[in-house]
């Protein structure tokens, strides 16, 4: 009998670990199908951001002017269809296959702003929803991603456009106790308690109900993205104000 | 005038390239494979190439580890084209030899920002 329990508790337990190893396969499967789809669509993404940017630019010969409000909005959109790409790029190395990369650098606290607010402002225009900035003159250098810092603020300004209901969104940057604090500010919905929180967790967009209407892949992977940079995340909502603070370590000293 | 050789099998993003960087005041070439940039960079000896990762017939990094190690074209500057997130792209870049990296998609001023770093002010 106590040989005949060993075996069926030594069969369990093989029959686990095979199908854990076999979900295991599948998931990295699955990740690395994805990451490579995600992956193609960088140069159609590439060509369009180029080509808008260059007709924008007057690099092919002078544009209508009554056409360049519709080619900076076309360029923005694009930003956005990128920034998203990227996003689920990142959420499927983290996620799936576990490749996850970066690469940090000293960046200028400011340019990194302006990047983010270079990104967003056709669309607040276009909205006419006023963007506020203050930002002081001598923020120092962070050390950050380029690319996928300044898109990770963009994608909180874009995030405060969408959820506002009145008044300006603000955008200031303060640098303290090692860092620089980028903070989004914005009159949105009034939230339950505990659902600020909720709004944080990765597949909070995937809730079947959420009352803090998401955008793009959520607050929860900007705030997983950002943290993996040695920076931050928070969000605050008191009554109707909502404060999306991201952090970045500020640069090491030459 | 300072020339600059593309590698880039789409040509949608070479030809873009070559416009913006034609409009600053280069001189601009473009190939769209691995064995032709060798070859084309052996006869052009440009200033800098702007070398994709993903190209037919011979990859970024072997065209890149190949130009590095030859006497003749070893001092070519090389700024590799690659994709944000992808596995060691950037540290491979390096390893073979590679002077800086830009990654896709990429605005106009960030490029310029590279090519000044890369070439100093033109």
């Amino acid at each position: 009998m106590a040989a005949f329990l060993l075996g069926a508790a030594l069969g369990a337990a093989v029959a686990a670990g095979v199908g854990a190893w076999l979900e295991r396969r599948r998931r990295e499967r699955l990740g690395r199908y994805l990451a490579f789809g995600a992956h193609e669509l960088n140069a159609p993404l590439t060509a369009l951001t180029m080509t808008l940017s260059n007709l924008v630019g007057g690099i092919f010969g002078d544009v209508p002017p009554a056409l360049l409000p519709w080619l900076r909005s076309s360029r923005e959109q694009v930003a956005r269809l990128s920034a998203l790409t990227g996003q689920l790029r990142d959420f499927v190395h983290l996620e799936l296959d576990g490749n996850f990369n970066q690469v940090l650098e000293p960046q200028a606290g400011e340019e990194l702003l302006q990047r983010a607010v270079a990104a967003v402002e056709a669309g607040f225009a276009q909205s006419a929803v006023p963007l506020a900035v203050d930002c002081p003159r001598e923020l120092p250098a962070v050390r950050a991603d380029p690319d996928r810092t300044a898109r990770e603020l963009a994608s909180l300004l874009h995030h405060a456009r969408k959820l506002r209901s009145s008044g300006p969104v603000s955008l200031s940057a303060r640098a303290a106790d090692g860092f620089v604090e980028y903070a989004v500010a914005f009159e949105g919905p009034a939230l339950e308690p505990g659902e600020a929180e909720r709004s944080l967790g990765l597949y909070y967009p995937g809730r079947k109900s959420h009352a803090l209407r998401a955008t793009g892949f959520g607050l929860g992977l900007s705030a997983r993205l950002l943290e993996r940079e040695g920076g931050g995340f928070a969000l605050r909502v008191e009554g109707t104000r909502h404060t999306l603070v991201m952090r970045a370590p500020l640069a090491p000293a030459k | 005038m300072r020339k600059i050789l593309i590698v880039e099998d789409e040509p949608a993003i070479a030809e873009n390239l070559q416009a913006l960087l034609a409009a600053r005041g280069y001189e601009v070439s473009w190939v769209s494979d691995g064995s032709e940039a060798v070859a084309k960079a052996r006869q052009l000896r440009p200033d800098l190439m702007l070398l994709d990762v993903m190209l037919p017939k011979l990859g970024g990094f072997d065209v890149c580890k190949l130009l590095k190690n030859d006497e003749a074209t070893k001092k070519i500057k090389v700024i590799m084209i690659t994709a944000l997130g992808r596995m060691g792209d950037v540290e491979t870049a390096f390893a073979n030899g590679a002077d800086d990296y830009i990654i896709k998609p990429f605005e106009s001023d960030r490029l310029f920002k590279k090519l000044d770093k890369v070439l100093g002010p033109s």
